[in-house]
């Protein structure tokens, strides 16, 4: 199955370089167990089971899909609507600091909103609005989390 | 007995206040509502409002949760009775005899069996939580990190056969669950690991922060991209409809005990017991039915038996967490993130120190069924006009909830990037088949497994035999071992039996 050879040359992948990675921590002993010793052993069972899944699935290859399986069920357009909601997130995480939890999350609701299939932009803007002012009042206000207020602001 | 009793009414007394009242009314609704909607899980929703629980205090932040599991379970059936819709997966055997029975203009009634089924089991699982959680974290009092580390190395191998799908990512998901758990602090030494130079890293990845993104985020990229309905039409169900014939009451009793007594006790065993049992119970009911042929074509004990033993393993799962401290499902998980938010960490001691706040949160568990058979059939109509609110505004208000509530765990960007990078992960664990639980109960359960482990070896000095010379520890791995070679026969004698059949 092609998604399982991805999968498990991915998890291989990892489960070598958090293998190569647990050799700076001394393991020490089974009498005298130290910090490496755990992540020795995690390693090696993700790197045994990685390739046991590499094998039976390149075993099992000529029955099964082609690459496409991948994307099956994905629409072009839902897919890259999620991307751009995905983007606006990260955006979001990169100004919040200087633009300030409200200016900046009534900004990505709105977005998300038009993204997620909110074709009324006067909808989407008072969801932005009435949702960053409900979070602003909860976390702020009710629970008094220290939510950046923006740099910019000199706040 | 007679003390328990005299506990429970303290927990009444407790529970007695406004707050306390309010939060499982709003615990309810939340779940019934998450629970009738398809695309956000009650796992999903337990994770977001995580944070909120902090303001709650801890009895309150249970409470809350706990009202949203088990007010998932009644909405999850009402649009599987009525819509054909499981608004989650524990749902979907309800949805194969109570749509039949909807159809045949029967919903009403099996409505009521689901919630009377679920009341009377979930009634019945208390007393056995009661029974079970008190001896049981008696008895864990006198456990040693050998002890500890036999039943966290059994739960963990359980968990990785019956998560559903192969048992080799299972294994990996578990495993780079713990991997996780080790960047940060070393819990027995204090020594930095995998930092690769962070400060942020260094601190640790927050299983929190993870279990949003896994369960939370992936769940809203999944739904961005796959765009479920969010308006299917609603057939009009009267209060009189409600009313099960006598015959239909004298049919679903004995299910709703049998579904009980199952869920409750598959509940005990790690794993996604929730579905499980109801699939179980099903199987039951249908096998012991004097009518087999009306299952599937609107037997009510189709939905009595698997409804009751929803409710009832929702409650059986908390043992494990309460006595032992050990979460063996995505919920529990949750539920150990709330008390540990709090400053409190469940097992054997949490029951003796904290009496309180179990009385308090078992009482919770009354009231909340309470309140659910109550309100809920009477308003299942307003209720299910939750479907007609379109999901995209939900979806992105709840997006700002799950970045801000994780900031909130410790007023750092970090976590919410790992929230987000974790949603990522979930989304794609989903494309390729994988379960995220095991990952995230790789990560609760890592550092307890390393503590145990290196203390166990320490007391044995590196003698691993040592774990069989205590009676408990002893037991459990030798019972792993040969349910292992068990396993294997099986399936060596069944591949056998298919080359002969060739």
């Amino acid at each position: 199955m092609v998604k399982d050879i991805i999968s498990s040359i991915f998890l291989l992948c990892v489960g070598i370089i958090y293998l190569v990675l647990s050799t700076h921590y001394y393991a020490g002993s089974m009498a005298n167990p130290q910090s490496g010793f755990l992540p020795r052993i995690v390693g090696v069972i993700i790197v045994s089971c990685s390739t046991l899944l590499l094998i039976s699935s390149l075993r099992h290859r000529k029955k099964e899909n082609k690459i496409n399986s991948l994307w099956e069920g994905l629409d072009k357009k839902t897919s890259l609507s999620a991307l751009m909601a995905l983007g606006s997130i990260i955006v979001y995480l990169l100004i919040i600091d200087s633009v300030g939890f409200p200016i900046a999350s009534a900004g990505l609701v709105w977005f998300l909103g038009w993204m997620m299939g909110g074709s009324r932009q006067i909808l989407n803007i008072i969801l932005g609005v009435v949702s960053s002012g409900l979070t602003y009042w909860m976390f702020w206000i009710l629970m008094r989390v220290p939510i950046p207020l923006g740099s910019l602001w000199g706040r | 007995m007679g003390t328990m009793f005299v506990d429970l009414i303290q927990g009444f007394h407790a529970l007695a206040s406004a707050q306390n009242l309010l939060t499982v009314l709003v615990g309810c609704v939340l779940g019934t509502i998450v629970g009738i909607l398809p695309g956000l899980g009650p796992a999903a929703t337990m994770a977001i409002l995580l944070p909120l629980t902090l303001g709650l205090g801890p009895g309150g932040g249970l409470i809350l949760l706990t009202g949203i599991i088990f007010g998932a379970q009644y909405g999850g059936s009402t649009t599987s009775i009525l819509l054909h819709i499981p608004g989650e997966a524990s749902a979907v055997m309800t949805c194969i005899d109570g749509y039949e029975m909807t159809k045949k203009g029967r919903g009403g009634a099996a409505l009521t069996a689901a919630a009377v089924g679920s009341f009377v089991a979930a009634q019945l699982s208390f007393m056995g939580l009661q029974i079970f959680a008190m001896p049981l974290a008696r008895a864990a009092l006198r456990f040693g990190p050998p002890e500890y580390f036999a039943i966290e190395f059994i739960g963990l191998i359980i968990l990785t056969n019956v998560s559903g799908g192969s048992t080799v990512k299972n294994i990996l998901m578990v495993t780079v669950g713990i991997m996780l758990s080790t960047i940060g602090m070393d819990t027995v030494s204090g020594a930095i690991r995998f930092d690769l130079g962070s400060f942020e890293l260094g601190k640790g990845i927050d299983y929190i922060a993870v279990l949003m993104g896994v369960f939370g985020m992936a769940e809203i990229f999944n739904w961005m991209v796959t765009r479920e309905s969010s308006h299917p039409s609603l057939p009009s169900i009267r209060l009189r409809d409600l009313y099960p014939t006598r015959e239909e009451w004298r049919r679903m009793m004995a299910p709703i005990f049998r579904g009980g007594f199952i869920g409750f006790f598959m509940g005990l065993i790690p794993g996604p017991a929730g579905i499980t049992c109801t699939y179980m119970s099903y199987a039951v009911e249908k096998k012991v039915s004097k009518r087999p042929e009306e299952f599937g074509h609107g037997a009510i004990e189709g939905v009595a038996g698997p409804e009751s033993a929803n409710n009832a393993n929702v409650i059986g799962i908390m043992v494990p967490l309460l006595s032992l401290g050990l979460p063996f499902s995505g919920y529990t998980a949750m539920l150990l993130g709330a008390l540990q938010m709090q400053g409190i960490t469940p097992g054997p001691l949490f029951i003796v120190q904290r009496p309180d706040i179990f009385w308090l949160l078992i009482a919770s568990f009354y009231l909340g069924n309470i309140v659910l058979v109550c309100f809920n059939l009477p308003m299942v109509g307003i209720f299910a006009m939750v479907l007609r609110i379109p999901l995209w505004i939900l979806m992105s208000a709840v997006t700002l909830l799950c970045i801000i509530g994780t900031y909130s765990l410790g007023n750092d960007l970090f976590d919410v990037w790992i929230m987000l990078g974790s949603g990522v992960l979930g989304f794609v664990m989903l494309r390729f088949e994988y379960n995220p639980a095991p990952l995230v109960l790789g990560m609760v359960f890592g550092p307890m497994v390393e503590r145990s482990l290196i203390q166990s070896l320490l007391l044995f000095h590196g003698n691993v035999l040592g774990f069989w010379r205590r009676p408990i520890s002893g037991s459990v791995f030798t019972i792993t071992f040969l349910g292992f070679l068990v396993y294997v026969l099986l399936k060596w004698l069944r591949a056998k039996e298919r080359v002969v059949e060739l």
